[in-house]
């Protein structure tokens, strides 16, 4: 699937801005922004990709995980997930913000700002990747219990 | 902070009330649309409007503002499914 695709590329692009931001000098100040970017665009695709997936085909796989053995990997995965995406999605659209404008040679409280923000980011999407690898197992245990 | 934290009101207030999640459903196809659409409209409009008058040295104060408010957002979120659920 794609979705988890792009979310993993955009927790390795906040990996590597919260390296360039450890290493903060005037010669890395454009590859920093550009991997903020591209943390937030990979986790627009994302929420679009993976909005459009849920939206149009998920209804299926929710009717198999209800009746199955891991009813949970719904009504608690699903349903946290879906929801908690939108705290990753902000902190990474901000991240990319604030890397746009601040200057981190110099500011240091903006430096410790973006590297705990990226922390966030980085923890969130990782959480949510795991919640999503519960639900297809949910799926597969559903498909493969008789008479589901 | 205001956006993470009313996501997770309005997931508290839509889960518990259908009527909400109804009229969220019927305003974009899909509530979960809606909620995102509310979600980053909520961030982006206030940290407009914010960012204008916030001085330029806040970074101090708002790093463990925020990284409390995305504690309280997401464990607002588990307490809620895990009640639900």
């Amino acid at each position: 699937m794609v979705h988890p695709t792009t979310a993993a590329l955009s927790i390795f692009c906040a990996i590597w801005f919260a390296v360039e931001v450890l290493n903060a000098s005037e010669s890395n100040r454009g590859r920093t922004r550009f991997a903020a970017l591209a943390s937030m665009w990979l986790m627009v695709a994302t929420w679009i990709v993976g909005g459009y997936w849920y939206v149009v085909y998920y209804a299926a796989d929710k009717a198999i995980i209800l009746k199955s053995a891991w009813p949970f990997a719904h009504t608690f995965f699903m349903e946290a997930k879906e929801h908690a995406f939108f705290i990753t999605l902000v902190l990474s659209i901000y991240l990319a913000i604030v890397a746009g404008k601040e200057d981190f040679v110099h500011n240091r409280s903006a430096r410790v700002l973006v590297l705990w923000v990226a922390a966030l980011v980085i923890i969130s999407a990782f959480a949510i990747e795991g919640a999503g690898s519960l639900i297809s197992m949910g799926v597969r245990i559903g498909l493969m219990q008789p008479g589901v | 902070m205001v956006a993470i934290l009313g996501n997770t009101v309005l997931t508290w207030v839509k889960e518990e009330n259908m009527a909400v999640n109804l009229a969220m459903k019927q305003l974009l196809y899909h509530h979960w649309i809606t909620h995102g659409v509310a979600v980053i409209l909520t961030f982006l409009v206030l940290g407009f409007i914010l960012s204008r008058i916030v001085r330029p040295s806040a970074c101090r104060t708002l790093t463990p503002l925020l990284v409390v408010a995305s504690a309280i957002g997401a464990l607002g979120l588990v307490a809620l499914f895990l009640i639900l659920g």
